[in-house]
């Protein structure tokens, strides 16, 4: 016989039911985290929404729902994304208390979405409805806001399913939202099974079993477009500075992909098709076509970050701006958080390049499955993502990304190439089949064909997936370069062949035994500084080398005060070969061919050293030269010092030196102005512009109301 | 009991409140605009608005000298005036060449057109119109670093010389001008657009970092101003005088 409960029998079975409650919530959150730890760990996954269940029926208020619902996302994300501190700090530049208040800050605001979606079912339904149906909507719901609020999907549930094919065969037929409802569903009716009495208990049991086993006969995930892969590299790289030596030898490619921001050129770049403007060619000795992210600007000063498809000259093909900006990051939340670095792209992700319809995605946005579908639907066929993965600083968080792709490959039944800075390249086929990977120590090419399998080929053109992939060599082998630059200002720093530079920065820099044949001076100049250094002390860093050549890559680097320091050593001719430019230089700095990094002979380096659109001073130190000339500046007139002026903030004039070229030199404008006016020469444009018919040049451009 | 529910229940309502007012946020998050400010004293000054222009001159072609070459239309609209349709080429020569940054404004319904010159090295502008293929007119205004400027007029069809005068002040350089020039003779949305476009267009620069990490950098833009940065003087009384407004230009006495 049963006797209706009583008020204070009720009472004693509630904490009893709270720690039963709890432990579920705990169980659900820990048995996620640990799926999330380990790919191999995946069946835990499914484990999660069947705890989820029972501690949903063990609760009665809302609010606990919801807390407890958003404790167990907390837990799953603390044992899973146990990366995500590190990514803060290196991504944001978030550290101490402002770093940990960020961190905890970020795993709620993950967090909170999910909880709140589900405590709201919990609200509606609990007592109308069995938990796992409405679970099985809710769950998904959550993390679709959760994608709105923040731009975030790499925890998407169904991503610990990256392995299993009965999913990836789901998710190929049926779609994401539909896969992810029947995951949790079937996850859910487990946990109802343990909550309900026979018969009910043994419904909900069959209908996991049908679920499980639905999905296990589901037909494979269709494997199509192997041969589009057949011919692109992938490019994984450790940081922005380092080029390859050689393209990857006895290799018919045709495309090159290099990661998200893999060089700092910054040129001055629009969007959409080329229209006849270049970059420097990536690397001479390929007739390959790239794809290479580069954050470029405009003449307001506007940053886009995009993949720009280029051909072997360097012709600019077409090129797209990252639309998926990632909050903080890349741009403001809300106002709140961050700054907006980049503008907003608005082109399609679709790209002809190298014969091949392409989805070009640029590193967070294969987070977006509305790009990647745009970019299928606009008729793309493989997918081409460049990264910058350096903050991913573990494996597993690079496991995470390579989890997503593969996703994004089945759901839409494309194959994937991923090029990365700082993380793994990645060949993925159309059925989530892992094709080929890279590892994230060493800098190389990784490719695949049917044929040929996966290979992967360092800088100097030798395999690395072999047992005894050799080492990068000694720079021994050729001239040695040293690369000077300032702490402030990092992107400038010269790029080299790998192995073939160091980098020196002036903060903290001590002259001990250095030795180098080359030195590079990177960054910007400003008379009289460089790299927001006196040019005494930046030339007396030089000299500590004892190089026979100098590089001043700076704008203005041919002036009296620099080149007249790098030459106070060289009392006892020959001095060092040095050179520079009187103007200003471009954005992405010298043109460097190859016999810089190979020649013997200092003369023969200078001569590969080129200023695109301009010349350079190339002078052999000789300070009694230099003496000579500042004298014979000195003794000038003003009519002939307005004659050589060509600056005025700071007062320059270019005299030349001998047959090196033309040096600036630092006068004062008293003496300057003391001399008759002159116009400048220049007083029209150079060249005669076309009829200015936008329409009959190209098609006009996209409008943005109140701009 | 009863306490730790109501605080449950409050932060349970707070919670959802503040995710669905950050979720309609989020929906209208839009990303802030880099010239807001600009434009607002633009607005606010001159009662000046530009609409229907391409973003940020976001297409470029290059030509066979490696300029890069931007053509644009657009409206112009002042408080006080009509609005205009404008059409404008912008030219900028790569650093290395000299950086000279060329704008050409044309007025869509009368067809005038006017260029504008700007070297960042020289620091000079220039304003001027063809008369012929091969011959311009027009006047140059130099910064000299004593912050006096240099003034000369030139007609290619008169004479080859040109004579330079100095003059105190960008004030002074802008009555020279304009005696040549006759910016109050212009239709007034010309000038201003070369003003607003004399604020934003420079040329190419190498480019600095706040530098946090390897991967993680903030951008400021090296020193190459734009024009109405380096003559701001010449540039506000120009603006004035095109549009008559003496008593809100309090940089430009006598107006």
């Amino acid at each position: 016989m049963i006797s209706a409960p009583t008020s204070e029998s009720a009472d004693a079975r509630r904490p009893a039911r709270g720690r039963a409650a709890a432990l579920a919530y705990m169980t659900s959150g820990v048995a996620l985290g640990v799926a999330w730890f380990d790919p191999r760990m995946w069946p835990f996954a499914w484990l999660a929404p069947a705890a989820l269940v029972i501690a949903l029926h063990q609760t009665r208020r809302i609010a606990l729902a919801f807390v407890g619902v958003w404790a167990a996302g907390l837990a799953s994300h603390l044992i899973g994304f146990d990366w995500v501190p590190e990514m803060n700090a290196i991504s944001i530049g978030y550290t101490g208390a402002t770093g940990v208040f960020f961190d905890v800050a970020q795993m709620l605001a993950w967090t909170l979405c999910p909880a709140l979606v589900i405590a709201a079912g919990f609200a509606v339904f609990r007592r109308r409805l069995p938990i796992a149906p409405w679970l099985a909507v809710a769950w998904p719901l959550g993390e679709y806001a959760r994608y709105r609020l923040l731009a975030i999907s790499i925890d998407d549930w169904l991503n610990t399913q990256w392995t299993v094919e009965p999913v990836l065969a789901a998710l190929a037929h049926i779609g994401w939202w539909p896969t992810v409802a029947l995951a949790i569903l079937l996850g859910g009716a487990l946990g109802q099974a343990c909550v309900e009495e026979a018969p009910r208990r043994w419904r909900w049991a069959a209908l996991a079993g049908g679920l499980a086993i639905g999905a296990i006969l589901t037909p494979a995930a269709p494997r199509q477009g192997d041969d589009l892969l057949a011919g692109i590299a992938a490019v994984h790289v450790r940081d922005a500075l380092t080029l390859p030596h050689r393209a990857p030898p006895g290799e018919a490619l045709d495309l090159i992909v290099w990661p998200e921001d893999a060089q700092h050129r910054r040129p001055y770049l629009g969007v959409g098709p080329g229209r006849g403007v270049h970059i420097e060619p990536l690397l001479p000795d390929s007739p390959a076509d790239h794809l290479v992210g580069l954050v470029t600007r405009s003449p307001n000063g506007a940053l886009r970050n995009q993949f720009v498809a280029v051909d072997p000259t360097g012709a600019v093909i077409a090129s797209r701006a990252k639309r998926h900006l990632m909050p903080v990051a890349e741009r403001s939340w809300l106002g709140l958080v961050g700054h907006d670095r980049f503008r907003t792209g608005r082109q399609p992700p679709f790209m002809p390049i190298a014969g091949r319809p392409a989805v070009p995605l640029i590193c967070g946005e294969l987070l977006s499955r509305e790009l990647t579908a745009e970019g299928v639907a606009r008729g793309g066929r493989v997918m081409l993502v460049g990264a910058r993965d350096a903050m991913m600083a573990t494996d597993r968080a690079l496991r995470h990304l390579l989890a997503v792709q593969v996703m994004r490959s089945v759901e839409y039944g494309v194959p994937s190439v991923r090029a990365s800075q700082g993380g793994w390249a990645s060949f993925v086929a159309s059925d989530g089949t892992v094709l080929a990977r890279s590892g994230r120590a060493r800098n190389g090419f990784l490719m695949w064909s049917a044929d040929g399998g996966a290979r992967d080929v360092d800088f100097f053109g030798r395999r690395l997936d072999k047992p005894d992939a050799p080492g990068v060599p000694a720079a021994a082998d050729g001239p040695t370069v040293a690369v000077l630059y300032t702490e402030e200002d990092p992107g400038h720093r010269t790029r080299c062949p790998e192995g073939r530079c160091t980098y020196h920065a002036l903060e903290g820099f001590t002259c001990a035994d250095q030795r180098a044949d080359s030195v590079i001076i990177a960054g910007h100049g400003r008379p009289p500084d460089y790299l927001s250094h006196p040019a005494e002390q930046v030339a007396a860093a030089a000299r500590c080398f004892g190089p026979e050549l100098v590089v001043v890559d700076t704008c203005y680097g041919a002036s009296s005060e620099l080149f007249g320091a790098l030459a106070a050593g060289a009392d006892e001719p020959p001095g060092p070969l040095i050179v520079g430019a009187t103007s200003l230089v471009p954005t992405a700095g010298l043109r460097y061919g190859a016999d810089f990094f190979a020649a013997p002979t200092a003369d023969a380096r200078a001569a590969a050293v080129s200023l695109p659109h301009g010349t350079l001073t190339r002078w052999r130190a000789d300070r009694a030269q230099l003496v000579g000339l500042l004298a014979e500046v000195g003794r000038m007139d003003p009519d002939t010092l307005r004659g050589h002026l060509v600056r005025r903030d700071p007062v320059q004039v270019a005299v030349p030196l001998g047959e090196a070229g033309a040096l600036l030199v630092p006068v004062e404008w008293a003496r300057v102005a003391a001399g008759r006016p002159r116009a400048p020469d220049r007083r029209r444009p150079r060249r005669r512009p076309p009829s200015p018919r936008p329409d009959a040049v190209y098609a006009a451009p996209a409008k943005d109301a109140g701009s | 009991m009863k306490r730790s529910r109501f605080w449950l229940s409050s932060l349970f309502g707070l919670t959802g409140l503040l995710c669905t007012a950050a979720l309609f946020a989020a929906c209208a998050d839009e990303e802030t605009d880099p010239n807001a400010e600009l434009k607002a004293y633009f607005a606010e000054t001159f009662g000046l608005y530009l609409f229907e222009w391409a973003e940020d001159s976001e297409q470029f072609a290059e030509d066979e000298d490696g300029f890069l070459v931007a053509l644009d239309d657009g409206f112009v609209a002042i408080d006080g005036f009509d609005v205009r349709e404008m059409r404008i080429e912008e030219r900028i020569q790569p650093a290395a060449a000299g950086g000279e940054v060329f704008l050409k404004v044309i007025d869509v319904e009368t067809g005038l057109e006017r260029y504008f010159l700007y070297d960042f090295d020289e620091r000079y502008v220039v304003f001027g119109e063809d008369t012929s293929l091969d011959e311009s007119r027009g006047v140059g205004v130099q910064a000299n670093p004593d912050g006096t400027y240099e003034v000369w007029t030139f007609d290619d069809a008169v004479s080859d010389r040109t004579e330079v005068e100095t003059v105190p002040d960008g004030y002074a350089a802008m009555q020279r001008a304009d005696a040549v020039n006759r910016f109050s003779a212009l239709p007034p949305h010309m000038i201003m657009l070369a003003f607003a476009l004399g604020h934003t267009t420079t040329p190419e620069a190498r480019t600095t970092y706040y530098h946090a990490t390897d991967t993680n950098y903030a951008m400021k833009i090296a020193a190459t101003p734009s024009a109405c940065s380096l003559f701001k003087t010449f540039c506000d009384c120009v603006a004035c005088r095109a549009l008559e407004r003496s008593g809100e230009c309090d940089l430009c006495p006598d107006l």
